[in-house]
């Protein structure tokens, strides 16, 4: 246990005595609070979990990045004291994020940390009474929640005690605690909501979905936030103006540190009531269907389900198969790597965060283009060159970060098929994985920025666009012979080392954009471009002819 | 159907007329069944018997079910805890908490069975040592293979010196010098009067370990006896061929020959 985690477990047992009147054996008690902290530290976090590239004995600190992240986060709201006329419109604003943010964090974090389907196998056969575990749980879940809120509010605490006076921080630390008590309520709502329209066994990847959700939206967030509306605006801006908003949690906890004491009441009454119907109601359902998440065999696997979506989905990818590929050891490869990669939890959870960063600054791009510059009589993206080839060779972003990924599996053992098939050489395979690839994560957003192109500029953007793609072909085939002559989802997840793939990485958006660059000096004419689209053709056909070549000593297995 | 062992005395596990069920599936149906000290119970059956269900309500993972389950006397619904500390559990799947050591690992679970660390921690570094994880103790079992965690498992099940041992497919994942280490173990425990309760799809470990096989099929305890006295009635053989009467719905050697006649079908196809 590091010495924070030994701080609060210290803090979390001084009342054992009331523990032990409660009826909990307190060794016992002691005991397991102990282990899951020290299971805490050693994995990884909210953050950490979509990395790949960790190394599983490093992730022994995992507490204090959560403390950082939160302590960042903490830091980040207050943004909030920069925004609008007066202080009921700041802590308005500043509760808001809190909430959010509390929420959002926790929710992905109680998963991984707080429930560990493993402990009815483990913990439940032992004989170690019910209120024992239910006080074991419960004090790890606050102790949880103060590695998160204690740094969140930390910034916040110092920034009021300077600015303001003590009895506002006492006043905005009681707020603080109601809020963090709704926060909860929102989480275990928002759990058990999913638990009903969903089976058990397939909650754990709805939040999967949620995490990077998630993590899409904190970008989009601070993306959009600051462009949205101009400062000045937003500082002569106050939440009094509307009335509604005395409807609004965050109102009332603002108002309990601003306005007068009854607001307080409110808020307590609010908060101790979802706390009410979280232990009354929530609580007790939701352990019963989480009993249920650990069940192996005998929860009795639905067959039925997905057969009618998946025969239809097979149908259009042979379609897709037939028409880019040839033979049937690329089309094996196409098919397998298309599937792998739309199904396996991991490669999703490690890539569809980066589609969300790509949308949001496309849609941002879009917006700017379409709506605010038409206003200011700008240019923008519409009239430059730069704008379009800037969405052309961004477009391929996904496509890098998914070959980054493809390799990687948890399942990686699995790989012996390619290895016990009677394939002479790998080439084929690769050069089917790198269709399928760019046909799942390139081939939509081409379309997407086609469209763009013909709608701002008309059929002369035809050359460009087809120099632009080919010339992504081209990057994609040379990336994947300079460093992934890796078979899909052949490798384990966490042998690449962190810091070789970031340069990795960087070297790609360098090789990426000095592609563009050259581009944007031919932009303005045509015949060049077309010479150049030809070339470039020639090259992309002589690298995937390359591709196809590629012998079995050249594969990458480690 | 035949009880074999020493009926005259008290069993250590007696289930009478137990029933649950999920929804509208009956996984147990009304289950009768009596152990006695010293028996190494064969607990067999095809997927979705009921297996899993038995052994998580004897361990008292699952409370609500009709019937009545008592572990040496001690009625498992009105004092689960009591019946646990009797009870050594070695789950399927190696299921345990990876981020830890072996040591830790078994630390915890010394300690919820409020065992005296001075008698514990010696006892559990010797059976690390014997099970050839000596050099591993310090290490985060991340990284270990099936085997390694399966042999943490048995050592977790059984470091408490319970008298009834439940061993969910025991086997899986270790190498065939530890199968043979864990045959020798779970006879030597039974004659030290320790009972047994062995749940396996593997009839071969089964027939050879066991000295009363019971076989459960649709919630439902289709035969219960030694080896020897299911040959009697079924005619010899192997349990593989017992077990096959009893519970496939098919005759398997149609199967096979379904399988082989795909080949010709297409004309042979196939190189």
């Amino acid at each position: 246990m590091n010495k924070i985690s030994a701080l609060f477990f210290w803090l979390a047992m001084l009342p054992a005595k009331l523990y032990e009147q409660m009826g909990a054996n307190r060794s016992q008690l002691a005991l397991i609070l102990r282990y899951k902290l020290i299971m805490d530290d050693r994995r990884p976090n909210t953050f950490q979990q979509t990395q790949v590239n960790r190394k599983k004995e490093g992730v022994s600190r995992a507490t204090y990045g959560t403390m950082l992240i939160a302590l960042f986060m903490g830091l980040l709201n207050l943004i909030a004291f920069a925004m609008g006329a007066d202080d009921i419109t700041y802590f308005t604003i500043y509760f808001s994020f809190f909430l959010f943010l509390l929420s959002a964090t926790l929710i992905s974090d109680f998963t991984s940390v707080l429930i560990d389907p493993r402990d009815t196998q483990i913990l439940l056969p032992k004989p170690v009474n019910d209120r024992t575990f239910l006080l074991a749980r419960i004090l790890h879940i606050m102790v949880h929640l103060f590695r998160v809120i204690v740094p969140m509010l930390l910034p916040a605490i110092v920034y009021l005690a300077i600015e303001y006076n003590l009895a506002v921080v006492i006043r905005f630390l009681i707020s603080a605690a109601l809020a963090s008590l709704m926060a909860i309520f929102f989480i275990n709502a928002l759990y058990l909501l999913i638990i009903r329209v969903t089976t058990p066994e397939r909650f754990k990847s709805i939040i999967a979905w949620f995490q990077i959700g998630f993590m899409i939206l904190i970008y989009g967030a601070y993306q959009v936030m600051p462009r949205a509306t101009a400062m000045e605006n937003l500082q002569q801006f106050t939440v009094s103006d509307y009335s509604y908003v005395r409807f609004l949690p965050p109102y009332w906890f603002a108002a309990s540190v601003v306005h007068a004491w009854w607001w307080l009441l409110v808020s307590s009454i609010a908060s101790l009531l979802s706390v009410w119907i979280v232990v009354r109601y929530l609580a007790p359902r939701f352990n019963q269907k989480l009993a249920m998440l650990g069940g192996s065999s005998e929860s009795l696997v639905s067959q039925k389900k997905n057969t009618g979506s998946l025969a239809s989905e097979t149908g259009y990818v042979k379609r897709l198969a037939g028409i880019l590929t040839a033979g049937t050891v690329e089309r094996a490869g196409f098919l397998f790597t298309w599937k792998w990669a739309l199904r396996n939890r991991g490669f999703r959870m490690r890539v569809y965060p980066a589609i969300g960063y790509i949308l949001v600054w496309f849609v941002i791009s879009i917006y700017r283009n379409v709506f605010q510059l038409g206003e200011s009589g700008e240019t923008g993206l519409k009239g430059s060159a730069a704008g379009l080839l800037g969405l052309i060779y961004l477009s391929c972003f996904i496509f890098i970060s998914a070959i980054q990924q493809i390799s990687q599996a948890d399942e990686y053992k699995a790989s012996w098929i390619f290895y016990s098939a009677p394939v002479s050489a790998p080439g084929p395979i690769l050069l089917g994985m790198l269709k399928a690839l760019l046909a799942q994560f390139f081939l939509p957003l081409a379309i997407v920025v086609s469209g763009l192109g013909f709608a701002w500029k008309g059929w002369v953007v035809v050359p460009n666009l087809l120099l632009g793609f080919s010339n992504i072909l081209l990057i994609s085939g040379l990336l994947l012979l300079i460093n992934y002559k890796k078979l899909p989802a052949s490798l384990p997840a966490n042998k690449a080392d962190g810091t070789g793939n970031f340069l990795r990485g960087l070297l790609m958006l360098v090789f990426n954009g000095a592609f563009g660059v050259a581009h944007y000096f031919v932009y303005g004419f045509p015949i060049v471009v077309l010479i150049s689209v030809v070339l470039s053709g020639v090259a992309v056909w002589l690298v995937y002819q390359r591709i196809a070549r590629i012998s079995w000593p050249e594969v990458a297995t480690n | 159907m035949t009880e074999t062992g020493n009926e005259s005395v008290n069993p250590v596990i007696r289930i009478s007329g137990l029933s649950k069920s999920y929804g509208a599936k009956q996984v147990l149906n009304n289950i009768d069944l009596a152990i006695y000290p010293g028996q190494v119970i064969g607990y067999i059956g095809p997927n979705g018997a009921g297996k899993s269900t038995t052994v998580k309500i004897l361990c008292g993972l699952i409370s609500d079910f009709e019937g009545e389950v008592l572990v040496n006397g001690v009625n498992i619904q009105q004092d689960p805890v009591a019946v646990k500390k009797m009870i050594g559990y070695v789950p399927e799947l190696a299921e345990l908490y990876e981020v830890l050591t072996p040591l830790e690992f078994l630390e915890l679970m010394a300690g919820l069975y409020q065992l005296d660390p001075a008698i514990s921690r010696p006892r559990m570094e010797k059976m690390l040592l014997a099970f050839g994880l000596g050099a591993n103790m310090q290490q985060r079992m991340d990284t270990f293979s099936k085997g390694m965690r399966q042999k943490v498992l048995l050592i977790a099940g059984i470091l408490h010196d319970p008298s009834i041992i439940i061993l969910d497919e025991p086997l899986s994942g270790l190498d065939a010098n530890s199968v043979i280490i864990v045959k020798e173990l779970i006879s030597r425990l039974a004659k030290e009067g320790k009972t047994i309760f062995y749940c396996s799809h593997m009839m071969d470990v089964v027939e050879k370990v066991s000295d009363r096989i019971v076989l459960i099929n649709q919630g439902s305890i289709l035969a219960d006896g030694s080896f020897e006295s299911l040959q009697e009635q079924m005619g010899a053989g192997s349990l593989e061929r017992i077990f096959s009467q009893l519970t496939a719905t098919d005759n398997l050697s149609d199967t096979a020959s379904e399988l082989i006649g795909a080949f010709r079908k297409e004309g042979g196809a196939h190189e």
